[in-house]
């Protein structure tokens, strides 16, 4: 969120204030009898000044520059008051008229921070100060009236009657001033091609501007000044000079808000990281969106306990680069990140919490992506636990079928067949029917017994493999199948029981709903997958959601990560797909 | 003399009831087995004509057996049992029938002899 500006009422103000200040100074122009284009020319630079300041104020509050051009706006009117009617006022418009020059002067290199970054900008702003200080004093002190503008006051303080020294100062300083101008122009085009992207969207205005104004001082000063100029001529050279001064002010604030577009490529970027974008390339993402090819993000590992770059390797954070900054990216108190980037991202502090967002949320994601595989594989490996605990349950029940109740059963058949075949010849034909029946009856229910326990797990499939447990279903199968078996080695015994029942299923199926003519079953195992098919030439429209019998088939194959397909169209027939690894992961 | 047979199975009672109801139909019961290693060894030792194997023994299967069996230079006939179905499984493994524990008589196991 933006910090509200302290001292709300002071731009009001400064506005009241620095109006007032323009309408006194083209009150001194008008006095002097000034066109209005002049008028014009005079008053408006001025005032874009101050709205310019006033706008980076409302924007960046702490950005500095703001007040270079507020106070900029004010000197700039200083000199209007060479017109005055009173001879110490006029004294002081024309020794302090030029100080604007160094407040715009300061501005410009120090755009966007509002800080003086290298070392040559600061002397070159030293330069001004002194070149303007310098030509305050002359005129103060060593002025001559009447000069060669045929304008200015007495010189009051010295007795002075020879203006060389004057003229000679004036000489320096125009040189000087236009010299130190292009020179901040030059310090502005070297850190314009030093810029990643964001940086030049930021400088280019004002390079922009700053190229203009160099070359319209240099012409001012080095051409203008001191030459027989006509006025005709002359006062178009201020005029462009003048506006020149307003277009540097209008870029410092077009270049901060062109900025603001860059917030935008990230906000698209943080859309993008919610559908899919691999957290490992958020940092080339974010330079793309950027367009800071240098974006380094450094993520935090704990087990480091430092930043780590893209090979995990742990990196110390780079310092007193220059035009770099550090983003630390911090979450619940612990470090998160670290974002080496250009140092102009940082005079947008909303890009700056998008892009620290953007990072956040790409973090949640990943540990939340994370977390929801993990719990996915525990709830995998829980199911395939639950299905291999269910298959030793059924397995346990069918050998205690086959031990207990079916041998018991078989025990008493033989008995009783035993018995039949003992009874004398003189027996009750009344009771060899009797037993004759019962030794029937025992048949049927061992019988019974056994699809049972067929059902709940075929001993075949434990004993014999999954090849002969197919055959064994496909032979007790009432209609005619075609069997397909390639099945090169074994698979484990849940891929079997999951491949068995649902061959079972299918088939159970087939014979209950198809009314189908030819079915066909193929188990083939190839590439480490087990392919089994069922396929029939029936009436098809089967539902894999229609019953439970699919579905729990579905689930168990899924349980040991295979996939079941169902393809039924209406009167097409039906083909059963089942796809198993041939071993658990 | 009737046919010799060695009865596989591990359990007692079944053996005991199989061996009344053969020999009761001219079979002669020559030696009886819990398990595969013994009935290997029975098979080995005691040369019997028709081996009547369960599939299901406590050290193995009794498929497996049968085929074991069947490479020796003099192969008994083998007949497999089990309360489940295995009539292809002993086909495959070179038995010459199978016959369901709950049928099992002195008449079925000829018949079964014969169809072969």
């Amino acid at each position: 969120m933006k910090p509200a500006p302290r001292l709300p009422w002071l731009p009001w103000l400064l506005v009241a204030v620095g109006i007032t200040w323009a309408w006194l100074a083209t009150r001194q122009q008008q006095r002097a009898g000034r066109p209005l284009t002049f008028l014009v020319s005079d008053v408006v630079p001025g005032l874009v000044m101050i709205a310019a300041g006033l706008l980076i104020r409302s924007r960046r509050p702490q950005n500095r520059c703001w007040w270079l051009l507020v106070a900029a706006s004010f000197a700039w009117y200083v000199g209007d008051f060479e017109h005055s009617t009173n001879d110490d006022v006029v004294l002081g418009a024309f020794a302090f008229g030029g100080w604007y020059g160094l407040f715009l002067g300061w501005a410009v290199p120090a755009f966007p921070s509002g800080r003086l970054q290298h070392h040559r900008d600061k002397v070159l702003v030293a330069a001004l100060f002194a070149l303007l200080a310098a030509r305050s004093v002359s005129r103060v002190f060593l002025h001559v009236r009447p000069d060669f503008a045929g304008y200015g006051v007495e010189n009051r303080f010295l007795p002075i009657s020879d203006d060389r020294w004057w003229r000679m100062v004036e000489d320096v300083f125009a040189w000087g001033y236009a010299a130190t101008m292009l020179g901040l122009l030059v310090s502005v085009a070297d850190r314009w091609l030093r810029s990643s992207r964001p940086g030049r969207r930021m400088v280019s205005p004002a390079l922009s501007a700053a190229t203009a104004l160099a070359a319209a001082v240099a012409y001012e000063y080095a051409i203008g000044w001191n030459a027989d100029v006509p006025v005709a001529t002359g006062l178009p050279i201020y005029y462009v000079v003048w506006w020149a001064y307003a277009a540097v002010a209008l870029a410092l604030v077009i270049g901060l808000l062109r900025l603001r577009g860059t917030r935008s490529a990230v906000v698209d970027l943080v859309a993008e990281l919610g559908h899919d974008a691999p957290p490992a390339r958020l940092g080339d993402a974010l330079g793309r969106a950027l367009g800071d090819a240098s974006l380094t993000l450094l993520p935090w590992s704990a087990a480091a306990e430092s930043y780590v770059d893209d090979r995990a390797r742990p990196v110390q954070l780079p310092v007193d680069q220059p035009n770099r900054a550090i983003t630390r990216i911090e979450r619940r108190g612990g470090p998160v990140a670290a974002l080496v980037h250009d140092i102009a991202l940082l005079e947008d502090p909303g890009l700056v919490n998008a892009i620290v967002a953007a990072v956040r949320l790409t973090v949640d994601n990943e540990q939340l992506q994370a977390e929801i595989e993990t719990q996915l594989a525990e709830v995998a490996a829980s199911r395939s636990r639950i299905v291999a605990a269910g298959d030793a349950e059924r397995r346990r029940i069918e050998r205690d079928l086959h031990d207990g109740a079916q041998q018991r059963l078989v025990t008493i058949a033989l008995a009783l067949r035993l018995a039949e075949t003992r009874l004398d010849g003189d027996a009750s034909p009344r009771v060899r029917a009797v037993l004759s029946q019962a030794v029937q009856d025992l048949g049927d229910a061992i019988d019974e017994l056994r699809n049972l326990a067929r059902g709940i797990h075929p001993a075949i499939l434990s004993e014999s493999g999954l090849g002969a447990a197919i055959e064994s279903l496909v032979s007790r199968s009432p209609l005619p199948v075609r069997l397909d078996i390639d099945l090169a080695d074994e698979p484990s015994s849940a891929i079997a029981a999951a491949a068995y029942f649902a061959v079972s299923e299918a088939l159970t199926n087939v014979v209950k709903h198809a009314n189908a003519q030819d079915v066909t079953v193929r188990a083939v195992a190839s590439d480490g997958m087990i392919r089994v098919e069922v396929i029939d030439d029936g009436d098809g429209g089967a539902n894999a959601h229609g019953g439970s019998g699919l579905r729990g088939v579905a689930d168990r194959v899924a349980s040991v990560g295979g996939t079941l397909r169902l393809h039924s169209p209406a009167a097409g027939g039906t083909r059963v797909e089942v796809e198993l690894p041939c071993a658990l992961s | 003399m009737g046919r010799t047979v060695l009865i596989v199975d591990d359990q007692s009672e079944f053996r005991l009831l199989a061996r009344e109801l053969l020999e009761a139909d001219g079979f002669v019961v020559v030696g009886e087995a819990g398990d595969v290693q013994g009935a290997l060894g029975a098979a080995r030792d005691l040369r019997p004509d028709v081996v009547l194997l369960d599939v299901r023994l406590p050290d193995g299967s009794g498929v497996d057996a049968a085929r074991t069996m069947q490479t020796g230079p003099a192969p008994p006939v083998v007949v497999l049992t089990s309360t489940a179905d295995y009539t292809d499984e002993a086909r495959q493994c070179g038995a010459t029938g199978f016959i369901p524990k709950g049928l099992l008589s002195g008449p079925v196991l000829r018949a079964v002899l014969e169809a072969a």
